[in-house]
């Protein structure tokens, strides 16, 4: 090895840190699971009406995938009931059958905003509870565990009880912002839709 | 041409000069060519005269009295002038035609086919000439495969007008697709020429081809030197510096990436521009990954060097200058090879990869979490469904990765955080190995684990490819 090189080298152990030392400790400190760190929870509360609540929560991710799943607002969650069943079929059409290709998704079935997504079946509920989709967006996948085990829907809704994948269709270089979405579909943040559960209570004592 | 009687060829020729074809021409409409043996195309009067002489016709003088320029290639196979092929298509394809109808009996060699049987090309017979008198001029011998070359382009005052029946017609053809302005270029006349019906090209064009009233002259004269490669390894020492610029909607994502620090010090260090570089790396690491130990393959190539000769010194210099910015390194930086480049991108899918990752881990008990990890067999086979992190860029599928080898180490003082090494096959989304992506990942280090079990930060330390060649 010669001069230049063992200068070099000296350089490259020098600057190559252990990885713990590498990132900051607060960020250590405040790690978010995966679930949370990528994702920007917006809420949908338009289509409670009635007195009937249907909070669904969409996550955003950086990406602008969005997962989307019941809020804690949702009378389901809200009244505890137990699960029993989901279904897809909407207007004779099975949403489960998704026949995707390529990057670019094609097939994927293009959702309006007001386009019921699923009905929920509870225990001892002879109701069916619509889910909206709530943003324009293909549907592209539909989450295989909540086939298996509906309750996840309650259960863990901030994580693997996430109904399916919607890409909004307003992606591409030109597409919206989250905020703008958000604008424009009149989504809640998260703490609009604290302030907005707040003056719901009053509701909820009502019924 | 042994089936052509010699008295076959004279007619020929004989019926050419009377319209003025110059003698290269003719040689390529009797089917001759540069890689022949006896090559007529140096001495193309020498080889006639020979021609006449043996069959004793008296008269020797060429009958080419008139000083036209050649109604074929207009001269651009003459010595003293030179080409430009538009018009010289279409004046070939006509005098072709022409030919044809006087002498059914002959076999003329196709114009456009790509076999052996083809008239030369026009351009071979170009290069030929030209090539032997820049040669003479410059003191250079020519070489056909020199990594240098000069681009001549000639120009016909006429070539508008001459081209302007060819864009009617092809307009016409594609009448159907409402397309307005026709590109006229050499590619798409020959392939029109190729099948156009033989009636359909007298009714547009005379033929033969008419005396061409200008002379072709040179437009102008490029010179291209082909480009040299630098290969070597990066190394990154800090998060959050990227591979490549990367700017999205006019906002760059990182202040610093590899690319620019590279391409500054090779500027510094060779006094070219940035705009005549080009970079690419086998593969890339997110932004938040550091890339050390035995860095990454990389390449750049300049374009258009005006030395290439590259000192040890200067390579020695660039790799001081990246240093220098404590944000990256470069080793083993050498001239490298054309032919070699395809490695860089060749077994993409094979290609091993080494990480150190730190984990965080919501096990109540790390010292087990690190023994099920490290119980883990070899070449472990895990199925990685899309992660959500690029489901927007990549196609829903379900892939199959190998792990190749794991190793879990305790970090002392730590009770959730521990350090991972691990091998991994090319293509492995490494961050959801380690957190399970909504179980889109199985198995994960959380589901071995038992717990949640995320990455906090990631390391790659090492890409199996031998590059650069020499150590």
């Amino acid at each position: 090895m010669d001069s230049h090189e063992c200068e070099i080298d000296k350089y490259i152990k020098d600057l190559s840190i252990p990885i713990l030392e590498s990132i900051e400790k607060t960020e250590i400190e405040k790690f978010q699971p995966y679930y949370l760190r990528y994702y920007e929870d917006k809420y949908c509360v338009e289509f409670n009406r009635d007195g009937v609540n249907n909070d669904v929560l969409l996550r955003f991710h950086t990406n602008r995938i969005v997962l989307i799943s019941l809020a804690k607002g949702h009378d389901i969650i809200r009244q505890e009931k137990i699960i029993e069943g989901i279904n897809f079929e909407v207007k004779g059409v099975n949403r489960t059958e998704i026949c995707l290709s390529g990057k670019k998704k094609h097939g994927a079935k293009k959702l309006r905003q007001d386009s019921v997504l699923c009905y929920i079946k509870c225990k001892d509920d002879d109701k069916e509870y619509p889910v909206y989709t709530s943003v324009p967006a293909s549907f592209i996948e539909v989450n295989s565990h909540i086939l298996k085990d509906p309750h996840l829907l309650v259960s863990d809704y901030k994580k693997l009880g996430y109904i399916g994948v919607l890409y909004p269709q307003c992606y591409g270089p030109k597409s919206m912002s989250v905020d703008v979405m958000a604008e424009k579909y009149k989504l809640l943040s998260e703490k609009e839709y604290e302030d907005y559960l707040l003056s719901n209570i009053p509701n909820k004592i009502i019924n | 041409m042994e089936s052509a009687t010699k008295d076959d060829l004279l007619k020929i020729y004989n019926f050419l000069t009377d319209l003025s074809c110059c003698n290269r021409c003719i040689l390529r409409y009797l089917g001759f060519h540069i890689s022949n043996e006896e090559n007529p195309f140096q001495d193309p009067d020498k080889f006639f005269m020979d021609l006449k002489n043996d069959k004793n016709d008296g008269d020797i003088t060429s009958k080419r009295i008139k000083k036209n320029p050649c109604p074929v290639c207009l001269n651009c196979f003459d010595p003293e002038t030179l080409e430009k092929l538009i018009s010289n298509s279409v004046r070939t394809h006509g005098m072709y035609l022409h030919l044809k109808k006087q002498f059914p009996q002959f076999k003329f060699k196709s114009l456009y086919d790509t076999t052996e049987s083809v008239l030369e090309q026009a351009h071979k017979i170009f290069r030929y000439i030209a090539a032997d008198i820049l040669s003479k001029t410059l003191q250079k011998t020519f070489h056909p495969k020199s990594n240098f070359s000069l681009l001549i382009t000639i120009c016909y005052g006429d070539d508008d007008k001459e081209v302007e029946n060819m864009k009617q017609i092809i307009a016409k053809k594609s009448s159907r697709r409402r397309c307005v302005d026709i590109e006229v270029s050499r590619n798409n006349i020959f392939e029109f020429l190729k099948d156009i019906n033989p009636e359909k090209f007298e009714n547009t064009f005379t033929t033969p081809p008419v005396i061409p009233e200008k002379n072709i002259f040179i437009e102008k004269v490029e010179l291209t030197a082909d480009p040299i490669y630098l290969g070597g390894r990066y190394l990154k020492f800090k998060r959050n510096v990227g591979q490549t610029p990367w700017v999205i909607d006019g906002v760059s994502v990182s202040e610093h990436n590899i690319q620019d620090i590279i391409f500054d010090a090779v500027c510094i260090s060779f006094g070219c521009s940035r705009d005549m570089m080009t970079f690419c790396a086998s593969g890339r690491e997110d932004l938040d990954v550091r890339m050390l130990g035995t860095g990454r393959p990389f390449y750049i190539k300049i374009d258009n060097p005006k030395d290439r000769n590259i000192s040890k010194d200067q390579l020695m210099q660039i790799e001081k200058e990246i240093i220098k910015t404590k944000l990256a390194a470069v080793i083993k930086l050498q001239a490298v090879y054309a032919s070699e480049l395809n490695h860089i991108k060749l077994g993409e899918e094979e290609k091993k990869k080494t990480y150190r990752a730190l984990c965080k881990t919501e096990s109540p008990n790390i010292k087990e979490a690190i023994e099920s990890i490290n119980k883990q067999p070899l070449n472990l086979e895990i199925t990685q469904l899309t992660p959500m992190r690029v489901l927007h860029r990549r196609t829903l599928l379900a892939r199959k990765k190998t792990i190749h080898s794991i190793k879990a180490m305790e970090l002392p003082g730590h009770k959730e955080l521990f350090e991972v090494e691990f091998v991994t096959q090319a293509g492995t989304y490494v961050k959801e190995f380690v957190h399970g992506d909504f179980n889109r990942t199985t198995p994960s280090l959380s589901s071995v684990v038992g717990y949640p079990t995320d990455l906090v930060a990631l390391d790659c330390i090492d890409i199996e490819l031998i590059w650069p060649e020499k150590d």
